[in-house]
């Protein structure tokens, strides 16, 4: 351009200008053309060599993005990563690791709390079981049967938390649903309820864990038998596409306090009975470890219908 | 009966001897393994209680010795454990039941006498719910002393149910039980001698209950006015 500028300055004449202009013209037909296209050339290359350069950290991004407490947090991969942000990288995964160790630290403390609490709770049940029952003696009693199961919950709930890498195997949920809703025979007994186990065919296969199936249906059809009036009758459903339903004769969940169901210690307005609020909070983990699905309605006659859909794999 | 209670938590074990003392057991002590194991080999105990977590050692070693000094002595394991991992854990070393903490007296005392129920290890030949007794030598059955008409698979349904009184008898036991390992299945009549037995029963006034839930199975319970 300097060249350009100086060549201007120094031409005064028409003719001179005339020259001028025939070698700008010169100019831009021989060499000028060129500097768009380069420039659009270029940045063409240069948005697909990023884009290409970059797609390491979308897929690192996405593997970020989901994870979370209690779905197997593997280190995000670094050797992908462009060299510039290998450093950044690192140090993500240095953050996700100490996260995952604060929370397996609560979780173990949770475990070894509750399962320290089980003696001291079993000295003053049967302490109390002693004393002559007085209405107090009664009041306690019954709070300390409470404690027991809250502790016995918050164990189960912490066992579910620790299970990071859930291994889901093919089950026959027929058979652990049966024995998990065997031993609360003589709960419901004790309350005046008859339960019911109706299978459609057995075996039921279905996708998950011994231990979550069996938390599952244990707690649904404990809280089932809690809300049913005496005489009544608790289904256990199963069908052979892995759909389990259990149904009271109680009083029904109102519908608008159903989406706070499962979370832990909440205990509905509805419900005068004496729970934990932990029952259904265990529930919900379980159903997530091994990807089922579960949800509230009400029965035609007005009970509560907990629905819970294993995964079949088919 | 004499039963050894195996607990390391003192204050445990002193309520577990008062209450099993009060419904006439008599009771021993052991606060860990070493000791336990000197009162198994050397006294015949009729059932043992024992706590999971000692200080000197896992009680499902003391399992392992029990089999191996006594083996039909009835094992009704106390913890705090309880995934389902230690459950089975627990059955397959061979513990007769499973009780964990905390539990309410009352049902540690009914499982204790269940255990002592089992066949060759009974209290006595004659099995008692309310006023129904059940001779399992002479295999007859009587409700205040008057003699019930039963078959034989009804006396072995109502065995079975006495034998394991208030608590579920699941069905596929219960036909085991009854018909003996070679039942065919076609030949589960259970319903119709539970049908039968329930008829029997109330003609004689029989105050105890058998309770159907559909699908799992059936249990005998006394109402609570007539312990």
């Amino acid at each position: 351009m300097g060249w350009l500028f100086v060549h201007l300055r120094g031409a005064e004449t028409i003719h001179a200008r005339a020259g001028v202009f025939c070698e700008l013209f010169d100019f831009f037909k021989d060499v000028a053309w060129t500097t768009p296209v380069i420039g659009i050339v270029t940045f063409i290359a240069c948005a697909a060599g990023m884009r290409r350069h970059l797609q390491p950290l979308r897929q690192l991004s996405k593997q970020a993005e989901r994870t979370a407490p209690g779905n197997g947090h593997k280190a995000l991969r670094i050797d992908q990563a462009p060299s510039e942000v290998q450093p950044l990288v690192a140090s993500v995964n240095t953050g996700f690791e100490r996260l995952v160790e604060a929370l397996e630290v609560q979780r173990r403390f949770t475990a070894n709390a509750a399962h320290e609490l089980r003696t001291p709770a079993a000295v003053v049940q049967a302490g109390l079981e002693r004393l002559s029952p007085s209405n107090d003696v009664l009041v306690l009693r019954r709070e300390t049967e409470r404690m027991g199961r809250i502790v016995g919950q918050l164990l189960s709930l912490a066992r579910l938390e620790g299970c990071n890498d859930v291994v889901r195997a093919r089950l026959d949920a027929a058979r652990i649903v049966r024995r998990a809703a065997e031993p609360l025979v003589d709960l419901a007994s004790a309350a005046h309820v008859r339960l019911a186990f109706e299978v459609e065919q057995e075996p039921v296969q279905v996708l998950g864990t011994e231990e979550a199936i069996t938390e599952i249906a244990r707690n649904l059809v404990e809280n089932a038998i809690g809300d049913a009036p005496a005489n009544s009758e608790v289904t256990i459903g199963l069908s052979r596409r892995g759909l389990l339903s259990i149904a009271d004769c109680g009083p029904g969940i109102p519908k608008d306090q159903r989406n706070r169901l499962f979370e832990r210690f909440w205990r509905g307005s509805w419900s005068s009975r004496p729970g934990s609020g932990l029952g259904l909070a265990i529930v919900a983990e379980a159903c997530q470890s091994i990807e089922a699905t579960v949800q509230c309605l009400n029965t035609a006659g007005g009970g509560a219908r907990f629905d819970v859909q294993f995964a079949t794999g088919t | 009966m004499r039963i050894l209670v195996v607990e390391d938590d003192e204050s445990l074990r002193r309520y577990l001897r008062a209450a099993l003392v009060d419904r006439g057991f008599s009771i021993d002590e052991a606060a860990c393994l070493d000791n336990a194991i000197g009162h198994v080999e050397g006294v015949p105990y009729d059932a043992v209680v024992l706590d999971l977590g000692l200080p000197d050692g896992d009680g499902l070693s003391l399992i392992e010795t029990i089999r191996r000094v006594r083996g039909g002595l009835p094992v009704l394991v106390l913890t705090a454990r309880d995934s389902i991992k230690d459950r089975v854990k627990g059955l397959d070393t061979g513990a007769d039941d499973y009780l964990v903490k905390p539990f309410a007296t009352e049902e540690l005392v009914a499982r204790i006498r269940a255990l002592l129920r089992r066949p060759g290890h009974v209290l006595g030949t004659v099995l008692t719910a309310g006023n129904v007794t059940l001779d399992t030598v002479a295999r007859n059955a009587a409700v205040a002393g008057n003699p019930v008409n039963l078959s034989r698979h009804e006396i072995a349904t109502l065995e079975q149910l006495m034998r394991r009184q208030g608590r579920l008898v699941p069905k596929d036991i219960l036909f085991d039980n009854v018909y003996g390992a070679d039942g065919l299945p076609e030949t589960n009549t259970i319903p119709v001698h539970v049908h039968h037995l329930r008829k029997q029963l109330a003609a004689l006034q029989a105050n105890v209950e058998i309770e159907t839930h559909r699908g799992l199975g059936y249990l005998l319970v006394v109402p609570k006015e007539t312990p």
